[in-house]
């Protein structure tokens, strides 16, 4: 694999990493970005991804590189998603074990960096998260603020009473 | 709170991995929860019973018998609009277990055609974003979507 193409990401913060390019195009915006100005030895930015996080993506992108690309045209809000399981392999499993500040700024990275798979990992983390979980659970875990009045909250809770036992 | 739990097709995203029970409970979090979370489990409802219960709630009265009013409030109307235009699919109720509440439930869907044209304030689309409607469903639906 020495010979294989290879690219430079540059994070936020100023850190360079040197990737294969088939690594860095499991990223469809650096794909595009790559397609769209041709091959440079100048780094990509990627302004909206810092050092830590780049680094945590690009490893998922290592171990996934020769995974078949997904389709473009998934709707992610979808109903059939729900019906899926929310399984998650083995090895992303332990990848996106991370403290809840890099979980989120991992999914913003997958959604930024157009990675659908990860985004997908990091998403249904998330859902499995609120899983079962009360309002005020979800709340605490996630430290939102209640801007709702109680009587508002008892309405809408009034109005999906149906949905609950689903 | 992060801001990634405030992005609309983020939080959507992680809500369609939801079950409607979930989905329940996140529409009470907050108001930028909610907003996604309806839209989420009423984007495709198997049944119009909860939306046609918001205008005319089912009541169980004393002995066990349930019953509506057939007339409804303008903040009904409101709180119809409100869960109305996030439904993009109907479903097909299931009529099929008779209990005292699928009675009025069914009572209620017969005469809804009549009860909607009485009572409906404006000439809006009631169901603006329906895309699919069911079989049977088309009985109530013509009420609805006319």
């Amino acid at each position: 694999m020495s010979a294989a193409p290879q690219v430079t990401l540059e994070s936020s913060d100023g850190e360079k990493f040197k990737v294969d390019k088939e690594v860095a195009e499991r990223s469809v915006l650096i794909k595009n970005m790559i397609e769209d100005v041709g091959e440079s030895d100048n780094p990509i930015p990627l302004p909206n991804v810092n050092a830590s996080v780049l680094k945590k993506v690009l490893e998922y992108c290592e171990h996934h590189r020769g995974d078949p690309l997904p389709a473009a045209d998934a709707d992610p809000s979808n109903d059939d998603n729900r019906k899926r399981a929310t399984e998650i392999s083995d090895w992303d499993q332990k990848f996106i074990q991370v403290d809840q500040e890099m979980l989120f700024e991992i999914i913003l990275a997958a959604n930024y960096m157009d990675i659908k798979p990860l985004l997908d990992v990091g998403c249904k983390t998330v859902a499995n998260m609120i899983k079962g979980k009360t309002p005020e659970e979800i709340r605490k875990l996630f430290n939102i603020v209640n801007d709702f009045t109680p009587e508002e909250e008892a309405q809408i809770k009034k109005e999906n009473e149906w949905a609950e036992d689903r | 709170m992060h801001e990634m739990l405030a992005i609309y097709d983020v939080l959507m995203h992680i809500l369609s991995y939801s079950q409607q029970r979930d989905l329940a409970a996140a529409a009470r979090v907050s108001r930028v929860w909610s907003d996604v979370a309806l839209d989420c489990l009423w984007r495709e409802i198997e049944s119009v019973l909860p939306l046609v219960e918001i205008l005319f709630p089912l009541v169980e009265t004393d002995d066990g018998e349930w019953s509506f009013t057939r007339s409804t409030p303008r903040q009904n109307w409101e709180r119809f609009q409100y869960y109305a235009r996030r439904i993009r699919h109907l479903g097909n109720d299931d009529l099929s277990v008779r209990t005292r509440k699928r009675d009025a439930q069914y009572l209620l869907l017969s005469e809804l055609p009549v009860l909607i044209a009485a009572e409906r304030p404006g000439n809006e689309p009631l169901l603006p974003m329906v895309q699919a409607i069911k079989q049977t469903e088309i009985l109530f639906a013509s009420s609805l979507t006319g």
